[in-house]
């Protein structure tokens, strides 16, 4: 899998020819699409009225499409100036649909109306199209910096694969962490977020669920697919409400559908007293043994470490230690 | 940019403190849409919902300065519970929130002064690394 975040920041990754490639992409339409609509069932929304949703890290407003389809009101941020352009482009086109339909389906008193709407701020107009023109707005901004908005603003919090981006610095002032504290600010109306990322690693896991344990979120990473590379989907869920749980990840048959179907479920608490400690399960557990190969030296420190703990005597760690004896004819 | 997203935005800078003040439009172009969801009951059922919703959430005078800004001044000056329950202040609401954008223009910050430019609808909001907030 290639990871772009290594080369550099992403404003200076997803320039004109990148985020025209990404829109494009139609792999990358359905992936984001399919991510969208999971995050959306995470955040188990009232689906009687439209809600008002943040996108951090919206780029093209792939995900902020999906959100229109599902009838809410979204604001989307992105560090990608280019990103933001396409997305732009995306809603000012639907807009123009829109109004368009509305200018066939309406006869010349059209603009009359137009008018007074504008002068006498009269708002009783009564006509339109069909066609809703898209209940996007975009911000250029980085989530690393913290979010420009007033506590309790939005319903729900949104993010398709954007937070891992911040898990690299680029300069030395850019500590990973400080950033990551800065984006979990999330200001949400006792709301749910659902933030979606690819960890490089089970330390980025942790550390960005630390994170927001830190700023005082109830929740976990819900871990679709675990066993699957491909198939496999990290789900930052938070909430407000302390005794809120994060739900299971998917398993089983839904990734059958991604050509990857096997079962198994994880899921790392974050609202454990040591968030350390709960993630660790999942990384420490007994080394799978190889065919042929003995214990590793990883494994045995490890474990003298442990022994040492219990207060057993343990013998020191030296250059020797875990090292392959000579063969033997 | 919408009326909405402006009234929930606050600067984010070290400077300004954490403080909530809101950010005073300088309009230089501004674009009206006319509502798009009218003959469709569902649709006006939804925006009346989602008005309501967002009711409590919103900064009013905020939105009062914010809409006097773009050139609106048929606003109330407060929210009385009956305004709150009617059905046709809260759709005249949902119009402002969301069909008056400020395509370009500048935001500025009343207690610090720093600005933020708004253009082709999308308000800079990037820092500089030294200006960001300190996490707690």
């Amino acid at each position: 899998m290639s990871r772009p975040e290594l080369t550099g920041h992403a404003s200076l990754f997803y320039n004109e020819k990148e985020a025209r490639k990404y829109d494009s992409s139609s792999r990358m339409v359905g992936i984001q699409r399919e991510i969208t609509e999971r995050a959306i069932e995470l955040l188990k929304l009232p689906s009687n009225r439209p809600s008002f949703i943040l996108d951090v890290g919206c780029g093209s407003g792939l995900s902020g499409q999906v959100l229109e389809e599902h009838g809410h009101v979204w604001v989307g941020c992105d560090v990608s100036r280019d990103m933001l352009n396409m997305a732009n482009e995306r809603i000012e086109r639907k807009r123009e649909e829109a109004m368009g339909e509305g200018d066939s389906s309406e006869d010349d008193s059209d603009n009359d109306m137009n008018d007074n709407n504008d002068s006498n701020n009269d708002f009783n107009n009564s006509k339109g199209g069909t066609e809703e023109s898209s209940p996007g707005d975009l911000l250029h901004h980085d989530m690393g910096t913290g979010l420009p908005f007033r506590p309790a603003s939005f319903d729900a919090c949104i993010s398709i694969s954007a937070l891992q981006w911040l898990c690299y610095s680029n300069t030395k002032e850019q500590i990973p962490k400080k950033r990551l504290t800065a984006s979990s600010h999330h200001y949400t109306k006792g709301a749910r977020a659902v933030l979606q990322f690819y960890p490089e690693s089970s330390e980025h896991a942790i550390l960005i669920s630390e994170c927001a344990a830190k700023v005082g979120f109830a929740g976990g990473i819900v871990v679709d697919y675990p066993n699957s590379t491909k198939a496999k989907k990290h789900y930052l869920v938070l909430s407000f409400e302390r005794s809120y749980k994060a739900p299971q990840g998917l398993t089983g048959l839904e990734g059958a559908l991604l050509n990857e179907g096997r079962s198994g479920s994880g899921g790392v608490r974050v609202a454990d007293k040591d968030p350390r400690r709960a993630a660790g399960k999942k990384s420490r557990g007994p080394p799978r043994k190889k065919k042929g190969g003995g214990k590793t030296k990883e494994w045995i420190l490890h474990k003298k470490e442990t022994q040492r703990k219990k207060g057993k005597d343990t013998r020191k760690d030296t250059k020797f230690t875990g090292r392959k004896r000579p063969m033997r004819f | 940019m919408r009326l909405l997203t402006h009234n929930v935005l606050r600067n984010n800078t070290k400077a300004a403190n954490g403080s909530n003040t809101p950010l005073r439009i300088t309009a230089t172009e501004v674009r009206v849409d006319e509502p798009t969801s009218n003959n469709d009951p569902d649709a006006e059922r939804r925006e009346v919902e989602f008005a309501k919703n967002m009711l409590p959430a919103l900064n009013w005078d905020t939105l009062i300065e914010g809409a006097k800004s773009m050139g609106l001044d048929s606003l109330p000056p407060s929210v009385t519970p009956e305004l709150a329950n009617d059905e046709g202040f809260l759709r005249a609401l949902y119009h402002v929130l969301m069909d008056v954008h400020l395509v370009n223009g500048m935001l500025t910050c009343t207690e610090t002064g720093r600005e933020f430019a708004v253009t082709n609808g999308i308000a800079n909001f990037m820092l500089e690394e030294d200006e960001c907030e300190v996490p707690k």
